[in-house]
């Protein structure tokens, strides 16, 4: 079954090949977050682990700037991964699950491609000790959403050889 | 009646050559890297999921929950041990509790076996497990969210989980308690049994006692519970002893088999039974909440008698008591907490830390150490591992001098254990009602001897106490932040936490900065028990502790759960982590902010926000001051007892969530070394990111004499330090073995005699701790004590380690 996954395999080839990561990093934080949320958008569909693992996840994440000039929506719904870009002024009802709420544009590029870049690891904790982010409401989310990033930054590892 | 008989209370004939089985367990213990073991989770979550009734109250819902839990849990005995029963299904387990903050672990699941500090081994399967059925099931029912959707995500949660003002513990744990385990030896469970359903039948079947009700029904369920893994423990291991090869051990299986046949229902008539009996509750205990110092109380005092009659009989020697009480240590090592790999690197390096107490005097007053005390200290020397974590009592005038000696002996061989408690103080303390504030743990005169060790240093009276000892860890160097910085950290940059108070450099005197600081202090104090009570209440809703409520007294009486205020006595504990820093600070605040005029505060504060930089000459005339904590300076002592009275009375007027008392004490586990990584550069000459000082300890090269700094602490008010403290001293070891033994214990002596309430001493050389760090391959066993704790030097953070390496060293 695993020509099934040729697509992904190929994508991912691709992506790593096109130096990816580099040229994400190059971005400004608010297309660098959209980005990385669709590359987990896709991974979601192509990705059968990632897949199971979001089948039942029903959650909204907000990532945003301190100052709100970067609003990014990540809705989890029906085993399905929505990104949305929201107004500054813009108000969730009901409000997001949780939310990580970025100190700086660096701040965002830490927490989501971690120093090391594939090979780094990324921390919830300590960015919150750094002070890079802030956490609102249920953290389980924020830990969930860690996982599936991780398991993806993994794959490209593993993509990379 | 105690009594020593031994000819030789070393029992120096007794070795690890000797007793092979103990010897290949302590290698299994060192060989063996822990893995995550997801039985718990699993089995809590499919409960939930497929059997759970809503309906039910909350005691039964965690009573059936738990009983299911006892009824499925594998059956297992390891080896060729002695003890059967096991906290997880690994040899090393670290069990995962989703309804605390297992949750942590989600986004390190594929990483955490190649992290670079503590790694733990997993399987795909396991990880599978957690990521698919247990923690998508937990994510809106953990004690800490659950706590933050019924009070709106409040403030004091906000603060707290910014990580570094305080950190009240209930999310992770409830533990930090004894459990009653002279009941578990000198009656059995079914007596519990027994009383809980005579309560039930003489309720009226009204309404209004349908709580009560619930409560002894939820306690006889978690009861059946443990009854239902002791018989499947006694049929897996006949099971065994059937396949047995061996007619040695085929024999000893039997006999293990048919142990837990009876115990812990019947009351042990052995040593090994009753040593059975108490694994098997721990294990059952293990099951019901993370285990953070669930302690084993005066086990010398509560196994002595049965002890005793066996030596006495013939039955038992004490080579075989060694092996045995060995065995039981090995298995109470048998799982390491879960930690996250920040926390590791910040806070990590501690086992359960479950304390044993040994010695002291008993309710009467007597010499209560025992041939047992000594058989417990040669199996510590032996084996030198962190868990358990073996507390000394001394009666200095009561307890004889040989046994002082001795225990100086067994922490010298060791290197880090046991610690020393002082029990004229300690029975002051917590017998005089006075010592509290009026209204402390208020014990009788009989029940303050009787005091046990919880934890890392914590008295209480075992069995009858419920005291989460380790309820709030305070960083009183953050309130100082606050205060240096109008309510703001400067981690935080501009984010308001505390009351706005002025500016230092706009203030006239030093009172102006200490009526801040007090403000301050205060405030944080009162989000920090906010923060406990609503988190105590949020627990009593969503767990409820019947198993642990039916191993302590005053529940049944009541009716009531521990977390209801059903134990006969009722307290919180706080650890306050940084006192010398602060201490230090303040001292150098008024004399070199308000006071010489060669210098201003300003001149202070600018100091401190460029991390000294250009400004070296102040920090060395502030470390050069002499008024330090640990000196003769009296300065400093009434800027430490300033503070050790400030918290205590602040502190005393709060009540928690169960109407008992907060209980302050200075000990800070790893603590010091995290926070000192998040705190800025300090007035006391402190530069950014330094650890800061361990426990109650003077700031490392501030207090150059050993019996200054003694002094220093010994004469602090100990009334005010209900929690207790650990001094830590780190001494370098002599080549004459008899000369560091009577000096060490001279200075406890001495210590003691003055009023100190604990001490705990590293009797190792600077060059092995250095060596260790570099090659900790080589040291994997290395001991030392902590901060309260003991530990395996490798396991520490970089942090932690420089913190120990750096500690101030006295020659003995």
């Amino acid at each position: 079954m695993d020509w099934l996954l040729y697509p992904y395999w190929a994508i991912r080839r691709h992506l790593v090949k096109s130096r990816f990561v580099d040229r994400l990093k190059n971005e400004t934080a608010e297309e660098f977050l959209k980005g990385l949320l669709q590359v987990l958008k896709i991974s979601c569909h192509v990705d059968g682990y990632l897949r199971r693992s979001i089948r039942d996840f029903e959650g909204r994440i907000e990532f945003r700037s301190k100052d709100n000039r970067i609003r990014v929506l990540a809705d989890f719904s029906k085993g399905r991964l929505n990104k949305r870009e929201l107004d500054a002024d813009e108000v969730l009802q009901p409000p997001p699950n949780a939310g990580i709420v970025f100190k700086d544009a660096e701040a965002v590029k830490n927490f989501l491609l971690p120093k090391g870049g594939l090979k780094g690891r990324r921390d919830v904790l300590r960015s919150l000790l750094k002070n890079e982010v802030k956490l609102e409401g249920n953290f389980n989310y924020i830990y969930r959403f860690g996982f599936l990033a991780s398991h993806l930054q993994l794959q490209l590892l593993k993509a990379l050889g | 009646m105690n009594r020593v008989t031994l000819g030789d209370i070393s029992l120096k004939h007794i070795t690890l050559e000797g007793l092979p089985r103990l010897k290949r367990l302590r290698d299994v213990h060192f060989e063996t890297r822990p893995e995550v073991c997801v039985e718990l989770a699993s089995l809590m979550t499919r409960y939930m999921k497929e059997v759970d009734d809503p309906r039910d109250s909350p005691e039964l819902r965690s009573a059936k929950r738990l009983k299911h839990v006892l009824e499925n849990k594998r059956a297992l005995i390891h080896g060729d041990d002695l003890l059967a029963g096991t906290t997880t299904t690994k040899i090393k387990g670290v069990p995962i509790y989703p309804q605390f903050l297992g949750q942590a672990m989600w986004p390190e699941l594929e990483t955490m076996h190649e992290r670079k500090k503590n790694p733990y081994g997993i399987r795909q399967d396991e990880i599978d497990t957690l990521n698919f059925e247990v923690f998508p099931y937990w994510m809106d029912r953990t004690v800490q969210e659950v706590c933050r959707k019924d009070y709106q995500n409040p403030f004091c949660q906000r603060m707290m989980e910014r990580m570094f003002f305080f950190l009240a513990t209930k999310a992770h744990t409830i533990s930090h308690t004894v459990p009653d385990y002279e009941m578990v030896v000198e009656e059995g469970l079914a007596s519990i049994i027994a009383k809980a359903e005579a309560k039930e039948s003489a309720l009226g079947r009204g309404e209004e006692n349908a709580k009560a009700r619930d409560f002894y029904r939820a306690v006889k369920l978690t009861l059946e519970g443990v009854k239902s893994y002791a018989k499947r423990l006694s049929g897996a291991v006949d099971s065994l002893a059937a396949r047995q090869n061996d007619p040695r051990r085929k024999e000893e299986l039997r006999g293990i088999g048919a142990m837990c046949e009876r115990v812990p229902m019947a009351r042990p008539r052995t040593f090994h039974e009753a040593l059975q009996a108490v694994w098997i509750c721990q294990v059952a205990l293990n099951q019901e909440n993370n285990n953070i110092s669930v302690s084993l109380g005066r086990l010398d005092q509560i196994l002595y008698p049965l002890y005793r009659r066996e030596i006495e009989e013939g039955t038992l020697t004490p080579d075989r008591a060694v092996e045995l009480v060995g065995c039981f240590y090995l298995k109470l090592a048998d799982h390491e907490p879960m930690s996250p790999e920040t926390a590791e690197e910040l806070f990590g390096g501690s086992g359960s830390n479950q304390a044993i107490t040994l010695g002291g005097v008993d309710r009467e007053g007597r010499d209560a150490v025992n041939d047992l005390t000594y058989v417990m200290l040669r199996a510590t020397e032996l084996l030198k591992v962190k868990d358990p974590n073996v507390n000394a009592r001394y009666y200095p005038g009561v307890n004889p001098r040989a046994y002082l000696d001795r225990l100086c002996e067994v922490n010298i061989a060791t290197k880090a254990t046991p610690c020393f408690h002082n029990d004229i103080e300690n029975i002051k303390v917590l017998s005089r009602k006075d010592c509290a504030g009026g209204n402390g743990s208020g014990y009788s005169v009989e029940d303050a001897r009787d005091y046990s060790v919880v934890g890392c240093v914590e008295p209480v009276r075992g069995g009858k106490t419920f005291g989460h000892t380790g309820a709030i860890m305070f960083n009183l160097a953050s309130a100082l932040e606050l205060a240096l910085f109008q309510g703001k950290h400067r981690h935080t940059e501009e984010e308001q936490f505390g009351p706005k108070t002025p500016s230092p450099s706009e203030m006239s005197n030093f009172d102006d900065f200490l009526g801040a600081f007090e403000k301050q202090t205060i405030f944080m104090i009162e989000q920090s028990v906010e923060m406990n009570n609503m988190l105590g209440k949020t627990h009593l809703k969503v767990h409820p502790l019947p198993l642990l409520s039916a191993f302590t007294q005053g529940t049944l009486d009541r009716g009531r759960d521990v977390l209801e205020g059903g134990a006969v006595y009722n307290s919180s504990g706080v650890a306050v982590i940084g006192l010398s820093e602060v201490a230090d600070s303040l001292c150098a605040i008024k004399e070199f902010g308000f006071g010489n005029g060669e210098y201003t505060v300003s001149d202070l504060m600018k100091a401190i926000e460029a991390d000294w930089a250009g400004h070296e000459k102040l920090r060395q005339k502030i470390i050069l001051s002499g008024k330090k904590f640990g000196t003769r300076s009296q300065d400093a002592a009434d800027m430490a007892e300033y503070l050790i009275d400030l918290l205590h009375r602040e502190y005393d007027r709060k009540d928690n969530y169960r109407g008992g008392k907060y209980r302050v004490g200075y000990w800070t586990m790893t603590t010091h070394a995290g926070w000192g990584k998040l705190t800025g550069a300090l007035p006391s000459g402190r530069r950014n990111e330094e650890v800061l000082p361990s426990g109650i300890t003077p700031v490392s090269g501030q207090a150059p004499e050993l019996t200054e700094a003694l002094g220093f602490v010994a004469h602090l008010d100990s009334c005010k330090i209900p929690n207790s403290h650990a001094l830590n001293l780190k001494f370098t070891p002599t080549p004459e073995p008899q000369h560091m033994v009577s000096s060490l214990a001279g200075h406890i002596e001495g210590y003691m005699r003055e009023g100190g309430l604990q001490v705990q001493c590293n009797v190792i050389d600077r060059a092995v701790l250095e060596e260790a760090r570099k090659d900790p391959d080589s040291h994997r066993h290395l001991l030392v004590r902590v901060s309260g704790y003991t530990a395996y030097f490798t396991d520490l953070n970089e942090h932690m380690q420089e913190e120990i390496i750096t500690r101030a060293e006295y020659p003995l």
